[in-house]
C-alpha cells in the first residue's frame, strides 16, 4: 500500500496538475535546418514600402511578411540571418539606461529635453539627475493602473508621484539616468550597433502582458503580471516556427520568460544559459532563441546590479561574435517594459490585435532596443515607432511564417536597422570591459 | 446567442409548473424535498485564478415518483447572492452579484410495477451569474486580468438525454445512468463560446429524506472552430468529475458538500502545418453549504 501511495504521489508530481500543457513537446526532438551557405551580401531592402498602409493598421493576421513590408518574399528569403537571439532583459526606460547617449557618441538619438521633468507629490518639479547606484533599493509599480498614471495621457508627467504612492521614498529616483561610466558596454553597445529610439512598450502594463505580445501578439486576456497566464491553445510564435520546421528555445537560469508562461525547465524548449554560450560556440544555434536572466539578479528588474546584468550580456555578445554562427545571428536587446523609469516620448497607438479579442491599442513608454548583428547597421539610430511585436514580424519576415494577429501583421519588421550590401565589414568589435562598483556610490571606487 | 439560453432559463418556469404535481406525495411512492434557505462557501481553481466565494439564497431540491412510481421527478432550483474574491491580480479583486441555477430532470420507469426498472430521462439545466466589481462597468472588464469563467456574465446551459436503472421503493432511490449531453457556454471577454457534446456516467442514491449522493463522469467534444485568418482549426475536449453529497439532520436542517475536477484540452490543426495539443490547468471546486429549511413536517 505504501508503494501504491508512493507511486501515486510521484504521479502527481509528474502530472503537476495546477500547470498547462501548451503541446510544444516536439521541439525537443526537431533538427535546426542547416544555415544556407549561398547567403550573403547584395540584398537590397525597401524598409519604408507599404508604411503607410502600416500605418491604417490595414493588415490582418494571416498575412505574410511578403505581402505587409513590400519586400517579396523571395527577396526576404535571401535575408542571411537565420538565427535570432532575443535578449530581453526587464523594466528599464530609454532616457533611464541611456538618458545620455545623445551625448556620448550617438547624436542621432533624441536627447532628453532640459525641460523635461515631473512633479513630484508636493508640486515641486524634479529633473533627470545622474544615479548614485545601480543597485536601486525600490521598485516602483509598475502594473497597468500605474503605468496609466506614469503616462498621464501622453504627458509623460506621472513617473515620479507614481514611484512615491508605490515606494516608502518621494519618488525622485524614476527621473534617474545612468551615464557611460556606470553601464560603459551597455552605451558601447547602443552607439556602436543598430538603436532604435522609437521602440515601445506593446502595452501599458508590466512582464506578462509585454512579454504575452512578442509571442502571440496579443496580451491574450494577461493585462497585470502576477498570477493570470495566457491560455495554451493561444496560436503562438513558437507554434508558427515549429510548423515550418524551425526550432527555437528559451535560455534561463531562472524562469524562462521571466515566468509570464510559468513554465519552468521541465518544459520542452527550455535550457540553462551555459547551454547558450555551447551552442554559440559550436554554431548550434536554434532558429530563435528567447535567452532571460534570473529575477532581480542579473535580469536588470530592480533590485538587481545593472551592472552584474550588463556583464552577462557582455557574456552572449563576446560568445556570438566568436561563433560559427555570428554572420548569420541577429540579437535584438531590448527591455519588456520600461518599469515605471521616467521617459519623456509619449506612446503612439498600435494596431487592435485582432482577431485575438483584446482591448489594447496604447503603447507603453520607450525602452531601449539595439539590433546587434554583423548585418546591423553600425552607429546607426532609426526613429521608426514599433513595439516588441516588430521581433516577432522579423522573425516571420526570414522564416516566411504567417502574422499572428493584426499587430505584428503591421509592424515595420526592423528592416531599417540593417545593411546587407557587399563589402562591409563583418566581425563584431571587441567590447569593453563592463563597469564595476556599481552597487557602491557610482564615481567612486567599490569599497 | 442570448436568446437560447434564455430559453434553458426556463428550466425554473418548469420547475414552478412541476410544483403543482410534485405538491402531494403520492401512496408508496417516493418523495424527498427540501426547501429552504442556504448560505454557501467554496473555494476552487481556475484558468484565472483561485477563488473564494460565499453565497446566501435559497434553495429547492426534490426526487420524487408519481404516477405509481411510473415517473421520477428530480429538480433543483438554487437563486442566490453570491461574492467573494478572484485572485486574478493582487490585490485580489472583490466580486459580487446573483446567481440563478437549476435543473429539472422527468424520468420514464419503463416497468413501473418492479422496484428495478430501465429508466429513460430529459434534463434541462441552466446557470445565470453576474458578478461585478462594485463601481465598474462591466465593459471595463477587458481591463483586468481575464475573469472568464469566474465574473462577469456567465451563462451556461445543457440538454440532456439519460438512459439507465432505476431502483425504487418507498425509502430508497438509485439511479444508475449513461447520459448524453450538449452543453453550451456563452461568450465571454476573452473566451468564445462554446458547444460541448459530452458522453457521461452517473451514479445517484437518495434515502428519504435523509442522505443524498451523487457521482457523475463526463467526456466532451467541441464542434470544430475555423480561424480562417490563421488557417487553423480548434477542438476543445473536456473531462469532467463531479460528486454531491447532502445530509439531513432530524429538524429538517441540511448539510451538502459540492466537489468537481475538470480540465479542458485543445486540438489545434494549422493547415500545412503541425498539430498542438494543449490542457489548461484543471479546475476544482469545492464548496459546503447549510440549508435551514422553511417548514417543519410531523415526525
Amino acid at each position: 500500500m505504501k508503494r501504491l501511495g508512493l507511486l501515486a504521489l510521484l504521479a502527481c508530481a509528474a502530472c503537476d496538475p495546477q500547470r498547462a500543457d501548451w503541446g510544444l513537446d516536439a521541439v525537443e526532438g526537431m533538427s535546426t535546418p542547416p544555415d544556407e551557405p549561398e547567403l550573403g551580401c547584395g540584398l537590397q531592402l525597401e524598409p519604408a514600402a507599404k508604411a503607410s498602409e502600416r500605418a491604417e493598421c490595414s493588415y490582418r493576421a494571416g498575412t505574410h511578411a511578403g505581402e505587409s513590408l513590400g519586400n517579396s518574399a523571395a527577396v526576404l528569403a535571401k535575408v542571411p540571418i537565420r538565427h535570432v537571439i532575443i535578449l530581453m532583459r526587464e523594466n528599464r526606460s530609454f532616457d533611464h539606461l541611456l538618458g545620455k547617449l545623445h551625448e556620448r557618441g550617438q547624436p542621432g538619438v533624441e536627447a532628453v529635453p532640459d525641460s523635461y521633468s515631473n512633479p513630484d507629490a508636493s508640486g515641486v518639479a524634479v529633473f533627470p539627475a545622474r544615479a548614485t547606484s545601480t543597485c536601486l533599493e525600490h521598485d516602483p509599480g509598475h502594473q497597468s493602473e500605474s503605468m496609466r498614471r506614469c503616462v498621464d495621457g501622453g504627458k509623460m508627467d506621472g513617473f515620479v508621484q507614481n514611484a512615491a504612492a508605490t515606494t516608502p521614498t518621494d519618488g525622485h529616483f524614476v527621473m534617474d539616468y545612468y551615464d557611460e561610466q556606470d553601464l560603459p558596454f551597455y552605451y558601447w553597445l547602443a552607439r556602436s550597433y543598430a538603436i532604435s529610439d522609437r521602440h515601445f512598450a506593446p502595452n501599458v502594463s508590466g512582464t506578462f502582458a509585454n512579454r504575452a505580445f512578442l509571442l502571440f501578439a496579443t496580451n491574450a486576456g494577461v493585462v497585470d503580471t502576477g498570477i493570470v497566464f495566457p491560455p495554451p491553445n493561444t496560436p503562438s510564435l513558437l507554434q508558427l516556427l515549429m510548423n515550418a520546421g524551425f526550432t527555437w528555445a528559451a535560455y534561463s537560469d531562472g524562469a524562462p520568460f521571466s515566468g509570464s508562461l510559468d513554465w519552468d525547465h521541465s518544459f520542452p524548449g527550455v535550457r540553462r544559459l551555459q547551454q547558450l554560450y555551447d551552442d554559440l560556440d559550436r554554431g548550434s544555434l536554434p532558429n530563435v532563441a528567447f535567452v532571460d536572466g534570473v529575477e532581480d539578479e542579473d535580469d536588470d528588474h530592480p533590485t538587481a546590479d545593472l551592472q552584474l546584468g550588463e556583464a552577462r550580456v557582455k557574456a552572449v555578445y563576446e560568445h556570438a561574435i566568436t561563433s560559427p554562427q555570428w554572420q548569420r545571428l541577429a540579437i535584438f536587446w531590448t527591455y519588456d517594459e520600461a518599469g515605471a523609469f521616467a521617459d519623456h516620448v509619449a506612446p503612439p497607438r498600435g494596431c487592435l490585435p485582432l482577431p485575438a479579442r483584446s482591448p489594447f491599442t496604447e503603447l507603453g513608454p520607450r525602452i531601449p532596443f539595439v539590433a546587434i548583428s554583423a548585418w546591423a547597421r553600425r552607429n546607426y539610430a532609426s526613429h521608426v515607432p514599433h513595439d516588441h511585436t516588430a521581433m516577432t514580424r522579423f522573425i516571420e519576415a526570414i522564416f516566411d511564417l504567417p502574422a499572428l494577429t493584426a499587430r505584428d501583421a503591421n509592424s515595420d519588421g526592423l528592416l531599417d536597422l540593417f545593411d546587407f550590401s557587399c563589402g562591409r565589414e563583418l566581425s563584431g568589435p571587441p567590447p569593453p570591459e563592463v563597469g564595476s562598483g556599481g552597487c557602491a556610490r557610482l564615481g567612486t571606487p567599490p569599497g | 446567442m442570448h436568446g437560447r439560453v434564455t430559453r434553458c432559463g426556463a428550466t425554473g418556469t418548469c420547475l414552478l409548473a412541476l410544483a403543482s404535481h410534485a405538491a402531494a406525495s403520492e401512496p408508496g411512492g417516493f418523495d424527498s424535498q427540501m426547501r429552504g434557505l442556504i448560505a454557501d462557501v467554496g473555494i476552487g481553481t481556475s484558468g484565472v485564478g483561485d477563488y473564494l466565494l460565499g453565497e446566501l439564497g435559497a434553495q429547492w431540491q426534490g426526487l420524487q415518483s408519481l404516477r405509481s412510481r411510473r415517473w421520477l421527478l428530480s429538480w433543483d432550483l438554487r437563486a442566490s447572492l453570491r461574492g467573494g474574491y478572484l485572485a486574478n491580480q493582487e490585490p485580489y479583486l472583490f466580486l459580487l452579484g446573483a446567481r440563478l441555477a437549476s435543473f429539472a430532470e422527468g424520468g420514464y420507469r419503463t416497468q413501473a410495477e418492479r422496484e428495478l426498472s430501465p429508466y429513460l430521462g430529459l434534463r434541462l439545466a441552466n446557470e445565470e451569474q453576474l458578478l461585478v466589481h462594485p463601481g465598474r462597468a462591466l465593459s471595463e472588464y477587458d481591463q483586468y486580468n481575464s475573469i472568464d469563467g469566474v465574473g462577469g456574465l456567465l451563462l451556461r446551459g445543457g440538454l440532456r438525454f439519460d438512459a439507465g436503472a432505476s431502483w425504487l421503493t418507498e425509502k430508497r432511490s438509485l439511479l444508475l445512468l449513461g447520459f448524453v449531453e450538449e452543453a453550451f457556454q456563452d461568450l465571454q471577454v476573452y473566451t468564445e463560446a462554446l458547444l460541448l457534446t459530452q458522453l457521461g456516467v452517473s451514479a445517484r442514491f437518495d434515502l428519504r429524506d435523509g442522505l443524498s449522493a451523487s457521482l457523475e463522469g463526463a467526456w466532451g467534444v467541441s464542434p470544430e472552430r475555423s480561424d480562417q485568418l490563421r488557417s487553423l482549426r480548434d477542438r476543445t475536449y473536456r473531462v469532467s468529475l463531479a460528486g454531491q453529497f447532502r445530509w439531513v439532520f432530524q429538524h429538517q436542517s441540511w448539510i451538502a458538500a459540492n466537489v468537481s475536477l475538470a480540465r479542458d484540452s485543445d486540438h489545434l490543426q494549422y493547415a500545412g502545418g503541425r498539430s498542438y495539443d494543449t490542457a489548461s490547468a484543471p479546475v476544482f471546486t469545492a464548496d459546503v453549504s447549510y440549508g435551514l429549511s422553511l417548514e417543519r413536517r410531523a415526525p
